[in-house]
This record gives C-alpha cells, structure tokens and sequence, in this order.
C-alpha cells in the first residue's frame, strides 16, 4: 500500500495554504490578531474537508479498490491537523506573537547597543512595557469569555472554570507543574 | 487493513503514555521534553525489534503517527504549563476576593521583574545572550535567532502582544 495518494492536491495544499495564509495575515486589518489568525485556519480546514469528502464522494463512482486510499487520506488529514495547526499555528505564530523571550532578543537586536534589566520592563510587548502584556493577557480572557470585567474586577466566567479544571487535571494527571 | 492500523497506533500510543506519565510522576516532570522525544524512540524501536523477531510486516504509518502523537503531546503540556493566560486563569481559584480580581492583583502575582530574571537566565544558559555587569547584550548565536525571529514576524506581520 502507497502511503502518499495519487491525488497532487493533498501535496500543494499544504504549500499554497502556508503561502495564502502569509498573505491573507499581512493584508487583513481585524482588531484582534489572534482571532483572525483561528478564522483562518477554520476557512482553510473547511477547505480541506470540503476536498477530503469530495474525494470520498468520488470513490462511489469508481473501482473499489480506490476505497484503500480513503485511510492514505484520513491518515494525511490527521497529520494535516496537527502539523498545520499545532506546529505551524501555536508554536510558530505564539513564539512570535506571545513569547517574552523572543521579543526580549528582537528588541535588544533592534536596540543595537547593551540593555539593562530595565530595558526590557520598560519596551516589552507593544512598547509601553511588561505590564501591557498582563493588560493584553486579560483582554484575552474577557474576548474569549474566560473572564468578564465588572466595576473594574475581573470575575472569571464558566467556561473558565471548566478550562482551568481541565487543564490543572490534565497537568496533574500527566505530572507536569506550571511553570 | 484500517483496523489493523489503528490497533497498532493504539498500542503504541498506549505504551507511549503510559511510559510517559510514569516518568513524569517518578522525576518531577524533569528533562520533560528529552524524556518525551527519548521515549518515542524507544518505542518506535521495541516495535521494530518484535515486528522483527515475530517476522510481522512493519506498520510505518502508526509510526508516523505515533512521532505526530508524541509531537502534539509535547506542544501541548509545554502551551498548558508555560501559559501565562492559564496561570492567571487560576489566581482566580485560588484568590480568597468574592467580588473579582483587580488588575493591580495579577501585576503583583505575577511579579515582572521575576519573570524577567528567569529568562535571562534561561537565555545566558543557552547562549544567546551575555550578561557582563547587568549589561546584557546579544552574542552571535542569539543574534542569528533574532535576525530570523524579526524576519519572519515581519513576512507575517506579526506584531507582538507579549
């Protein structure tokens, strides 16, 4: 059995939806990145189910035999997954959007000279310093509905106590601290 | 044939895990990513060696997926555990005030300086920065990851929040 289809379109999609999705980042002004970035991604996995099940359509029409490729692409659509969007989406675009650290060396490269530990409190995030990026944390939590903001106090939401159960679970139960 | 792949993925997968959180409960969750890729491996080649011995034909495709498994678990714990968002998220399920949580509260919690701290030493230790009298400056490795990072965030057009 072959593991790579036939079908050249599983090869280029991956390709052209990288170089789409570039382009498609630079050129689409929403106010929240993070959003618009998940919008994305959903518009190009409706695209490639769209295409997985126009594949399997297909398969009614022709040699059954043919049907051995419907696990090639059921196999590639799970790698699509988590290639695409774990690697390429959380790590690639968190590390630049979010990460401290790369933003400490970005800045400090932009800076051209030697920094003190002042430096970095004082341009972190979007340039008004460190505190900007709790401000932005919290803004975060109240857009995706983990918070709500009352009379100047964030109260956290339902949905965020059931994602903070799961995820203190899920780390307790695999025996990883936070950091 | 989907059968007999799916069972293969899911022993494998199963072994994996279970290796997996027994070596994170026995060292603390040390040398986590090591540990996790290392294991992989060690898997990966049990099942040659049986498959081998047992003259069973190899099932390269849970292999694979098992390499993507592992991957994925390992992007995962390290978004959950390294989170800022998730570690604010629980201040408030440990904070004692019945009326919310002011802004002020996570400023203090979280401590800036501290954190700060923590990754210089992390970026002194993997060479990329140098520190000479708390005059911290790029050397050349640290330089290169910089290039490429402002590269890249600028073909994107990434702008960082922090």
């Amino acid at each position: 059995m072959t593991i790579i289809p036939n079908d050249i379109g599983l090869y280029l999609y991956p390709i052209i939806s990288i170089t789409v999705f570039c382009l498609y980042v630079r050129v689409r002004n929403l106010i929240n990145k993070q959003i618009a970035l998940r919008l994305i991604h959903l518009n190009f996995l409706c695209f490639y189910i769209f295409h997985v099940l126009f594949f399997v359509a297909k398969l009614f029409n022709t040699d059954p035999n043919e049907v051995a490729h419907l696990l090639e692409y059921s196999i590639l659509f799970l790698v699509f997954l988590l290639c695409y969007y774990l690697f390429i989406y959380l790590q690639i675009i968190g590390v630049l959007k979010k990460s401290i650290s790369a933003d400490f060396l970005i800045k400090l490269k932009d800076s051209g000279t030697a920094a003190d530990r002042n430096f970095f409190m004082e341009h972190a995030g979007d340039g008004t310093g460190y505190q900007f990026i709790i401000k932005d944390r919290l803004e975060q939590m109240t857009f995706l509905g983990l918070a709500v903001l009352k009379n100047d106090n964030f109260e956290i939401t339902k949905r965020g106590t059931v994602v903070n159960n799961i995820v203190t679970l899920f780390l307790k139960f695999i025996g990883i601290k936070r950091v | 044939m989907i059968n007999f792949i799916f069972v293969n993925y899911l022993i494998l997968t199963a072994c994996y895990f279970f290796g997996a959180i027994i070596y994170n409960h026995v060292s603390d969750g040390k040398r986590f990513l090591l540990s996790s890729l290392l294991l992989c491996f060690m898997v990966s080649m049990a099942y040659l060696v049986i498959c081998r011995q047992n003259h069973w034909q190899v099932d390269y495709i849970s292999l694979i997926l098992l390499l993507f498994t592992c991957l994925a678990y390992i992007v995962i714990v390290v978004n959950c555990a390294n989170s800022v968002t998730l570690k604010m998220l629980s201040f408030f399920v440990h904070s004692s005030a019945s009326d919310g949580i002011r802004y002020e509260y996570f400023v203090e919690k979280l401590d800036p300086q501290d954190s700060i701290n923590q990754r210089i030493k992390a970026m002194e230790r993997y060479q990329f920065i140098a520190n000479d009298n708390d005059k911290i400056c790029l050397v050349s490795r640290g330089r290169k990851l910089a290039l490429i990072l402002s590269f890249v965030r600028n073909v994107l057009g990434i702008r960082a929040t922090g």
